[in-house]
Parts: C-alpha cells; structure tokens; sequence
C-alpha cells in the first residue's frame, strides 16, 4: 500500500490531462485515441480470437473447414449443373469465397458490436472504433488462416506459383480499408434502427450472387458487364485471384477503381461514425 | 503539490437529438419519413453546469431520475464529448463498471484480469507487476485459471473490485455504493476506499440517496433538470434534498 502511495506521488507531475477544449475534430480525435489505446485493441483481437473457439471440439480448426466445406459443396453443384470452363475450378471458388466472408462475416459482425458492448461504452472511454476493429481484426486472422487449406489444394491441383503471388498483399490490403469503411457505416445505422441487421443479411446474399465467386464474370450478358464491374467486390476479387491463380497483374483501371472505393469507404465511414458515435452511450 | 482542481467543469452543456416520436426500427423510419413527419428536438441533459473539485475531494452528485447526474459522470469519464463548455481532468478517471461489465465469461480469471486492466488503462507491464496482489486481494487462489462462468456472482464481484483497485485512481466514478461478496471482503472494500480516499484520491459519488452521500462525501451537488438546483456541503445539500 505504501509503495503504491509514493508512486502515486511521484507520477503526480506526469498526471495524464483530458481536455476537452482542446479536442479539434471527432475524426481526428478518434485517429489519436486509437493510436494511443492501440495496446487495447490487441488484447480485444486476442481475446475473442480465443473466446471463439474456446466451446468447440474441433475449434480452430473450424475456421479451416469450414471454407473447404463450403468449397466442395459449390463444385459438386457447379460442376455438374452448370459445367463452367473455369482453371483451377475449386481454388477459384475457394479464393473468392475466402475474401467475400471476410467482407459478409466482418460486417454483420460490426453491426452489433455497438449494442453488444453497451454496459462498457456507457462508462469507459475508449475510442469507439475499437470495437469495430477487433471484430474485423479476428475474421482478418481467420482470412489468413484459410490459406493453410488453400494452398494445401494448390499443391494437390499443381497450381503453378509465381512472384507475382505478393501482388495479393496490396488487394487485401485494400480490401481491409474498403470492409473497414463499409463496417463502421452498417454499425452506424444499427445503433440508430436496430433491425437494420436483418435487411443487411439479405443485402450481403444478393451481393455475393452479384460477385464472381463461383461463375465466371464472362457469363454476364456485355450489356450490363459495365454495370456489374461497378460492383467494388468485383474489384477486390479480380486483383485477388488473378496473380494468385492465374500469375498475372491485373490492369490498371480494377487497381484504380479497387483504390478509388478502398479510400472513398473509409474516410466516408470514418467521418459517418465519428460523426454520430458521440451519442452511441445513449442508443446503445 | 498540484494546485489545480481534479475536476475543472465550465458552463458544461451536453446534447443530443431527439425524435419526436420514437424511431428503433427501419419499417418506422421509412413511415415517419414518407409521412414526413420526423422532427428531431434538441434535448439539453445538462446546461450551464459550473464547477471545480480538487484532488482529494469528494463529491456526493444527487437528483432525480432524468436529472443528469449519470450524463455528468459520462461527461467526466470522456464517454459523451461536452457541446458547451469545457471539461477539465486532471489524472486518471477510474469508472466503477456494472459489476461484470467488461468481463468474458468463457475466458479464465487470469486473462480476465488482463483484459479488465487493459481496458481501465494499465499496460501488460503494470498489470504482471500487480498481478499477484490482485490474485491475494481477490481471494480467488487456484479458481483463477478457471474459466469465469465457473464462477459464482460473488466471486466475479470480487475479481472486478480487485482488478479495478488494484492501483490508487487519481479520479473515481462510483454509481452505487459497493457491496461486494461477504461481510469480510466488504469491510476489505470498504478499507481499500478509505485508504485511497484519505491519500488524495478525488471521488465523485452519484445517489438517489441522501443518506449515503452524507456518509461518503464532503461536498453536495444538487442536480435538476439538468442544472444545479443548489451546491455546498455535503451535510446541507443532502438535507435540503431530502426535504424536498
């Protein structure tokens, strides 16, 4: 006890000072306070990364089957039925159902968030995009992860593998900002309309029907083909897939516009959320 | 010695917007706005709100319901941003959580304290140096590499109240007297607090009641619709509370 008590006179000069004057902007003042609570985000990543699995038999593994589980249903169903002329059939399915769960599952995630986490954002101040961000942080794990199973199917399926594999980094990255973007919109609206969740799920079915994951984009008539590439997961697919699968660096224009949304989503959902995430402690 | 007052409040107003008539779903968003009919109000929950605590003070908050008294608290834990005025802390703010608030059952004791520290401020540094202390004061001894829904709501209490005091707060946000587990580890409590109460911890102490406020504070802040009816000590504040 007295030990404590000295410290606690020692530090006194260094105490740390909340002025509320000197705030500037919710947006920038957010970036600074994630930056400084930076060490709590990791441990939220951890912890839910452990809580996760902790009930489950199989547990992480899960996150590795499941993908395969889900690939193996799409090619019993599409190469039968449909018989599309696509290389790699399952790793283009495998790869393009990897980045749209990660987009589906951080943002359903992201939405309740806010709600879930009430009793806590009543009373302690942090930065309230951490909340969003552990949820990402974990799905963006488990999108590494899926790469175990991936590449254990590339090597059964001779998938040949160039440098042009690291053009992949940039994609996801990319991705992050653009899931990140949409994830503090869509958690946004819930906290205000609390079945927005329920319209979001079907949002996110029609999306993925509206994405090439298991049909090749070539089977879109070329009158709406303009029209279907506006779609940002379009992007994000395409630069994906292509150095992986197909060792080759896709054009400039789907960079561009994979870019153009990755920054646009983030700064509109960064300033939407900051914006409003004042009077969450009321909502919530 | 520092001078300056813990708590530094100046013409402190928070707002927010109201709807008119209550919208929690979409199906009522888009009546209300095809109808045309939302109206957003705004809603002052605490205006022209003026005053200082120095360190070591101790201030009893009462009111009614709807008074403002937990948005003040929010104001000085930094959880709502003031739209007037200015909030001034000097030190760190120590909320007292909804007992369990912050806690994942499925997680053991052990990364519960982690993850409770984390989150109240202290770095993975401090909490190991602590660690043992928090382990003794908690009385938990080998439950705490148990997963907490082992656990019963006493014990829980009591990691909480360990973790959350196992440093002296500079500032402390109390909602509701403590009654933690058994008699022993309430007057344990009870001892913690005076201790860190009589070497210059600030406490704000927000209650219904006028009684509790007299036995724990030693200034008064009368709080009604959302300004201050009447400030003092505690002893004339509680009674001139209680007699209206």
């Amino acid at each position: 006890m007295n030990e404590n008590n000295e410290e606690m006179i020692q530090n006194d000069v260094n105490k740390p000072i909340y002025d509320s004057a000197r705030l500037t902007n919710p947006f920038v003042d957010e970036i600074i306070g994630l930056k400084e609570n930076l060490f709590i985000l990791r441990r939220m990543i951890y912890t839910n990364f452990k809580t996760r699995y902790k009930r489950s038999y199989l547990g992480v593994v899960w996150s590795l089957l499941n993908p395969l589980l889900n690939m193996i249903v799409f090619v019993i169903i599409f190469s039968n039925l449909f018989r599309f002329d696509i290389p790699h059939y399952p790793l283009y399915i495998l790869s393009g159902n990897m980045l749209f769960a990660f987009f589906s599952q951080s943002t359903s995630e992201a939405m309740i968030q806010i709600i879930s986490n009430a009793p806590m954002l009543r009373r302690v101040y942090l930065p309230k995009t951490i909340y969003i961000l552990s949820g990402i942080g974990i799905n963006g794990i488990n999108l590494i992860l899926t790469f175990i199973p991936f590449f254990l199917i590339a090597l059964i399926d001779h998938l040949k593998i160039s440098w042009v594999i690291v053009m992949i980094i940039p994609a996801i990255l990319l991705l992050v900002m653009f899931v990140v973007g949409v994830s503090l919109i869509v958690a946004t609206i819930t906290t205000y309309l609390n079945d927005f969740s329920q319209i979001w799920s079907v949002v996110i079915t029609l999306w993925m029907y509206m994405t090439p994951i298991f049909y090749p984009a070539t089977i879109v008539p070329a009158k709406y083909l303009g029209l279907y590439k506006l779609n940002p997961m379009y992007s994000y697919v395409t630069l994906f897939r292509e150095p992986l699968l197909y060792q080759y660096i896709s054009p400039f224009k789907v960079w561009f516009a994979g870019g153009f949304y990755a920054i646009f989503f983030l700064i509109f959902g960064w300033w939407f959320f900051t914006k409003n995430s004042n009077e969450f402690s009321y909502r919530a | 010695m520092n001078q300056k007052p813990s708590i530094q409040i100046e013409n402190l107003g928070i707002s927010f917007r109201l709807p008119t008539e209550q919208i929690r779903s979409t199906k009522d968003f888009f009546i209300l706005a095809t109808q045309r009919k939302i109206q957003i109000n705004t809603f002052w929950a605490l205006r022209h709100v003026t005053f200082n605590l120095e360190q070591g003070g101790s201030l009893g908050v009462m009111g009614r319901n709807g008074a403002g008294k937990s948005t003040l608290l929010k104001a000085i834990a930094r959880v709502l941003t003031p739209k007037e005025g200015r909030v001034v802390i000097r030190g760190k703010v120590f909320p007292m959580l909804e007992l369990g608030a912050g806690f994942v059952m499925d997680l053991t004791g052990h990364e519960n304290i982690y993850l409770y520290g984390n989150i109240l401020g202290l770095s993975n540094q401090l909490i190991t140096e602590l660690y043992d202390s928090i382990v003794d004061f908690s009385e938990l001894g080998d439950f705490i590499h148990a997963p907490l829904r082992s656990y019963s709501s006493g014990m829980v209490a009591r990691l909480a109240f360990a973790t959350a005091t196992a440093v002296q707060p500079d500032i402390l946000l109390a909602d509701e007297i403590l009654s933690v587990g058994d008699k022993n580890f309430q007057d344990k409590c009870m001892e913690r607090m005076t201790n860190y109460l009589n070497n210059g911890t600030t406490i704000v102490f927000v209650s219904h009641s006028a009684e509790s406020v007299k036995k724990i504070c030693k200034q008064g802040l009368w709080l009604d619709g959302g300004t201050i009816k009447m400030t003092g000590s505690a002893e004339e504040v509680a009674e001139a509370y209680a007699a209206s």
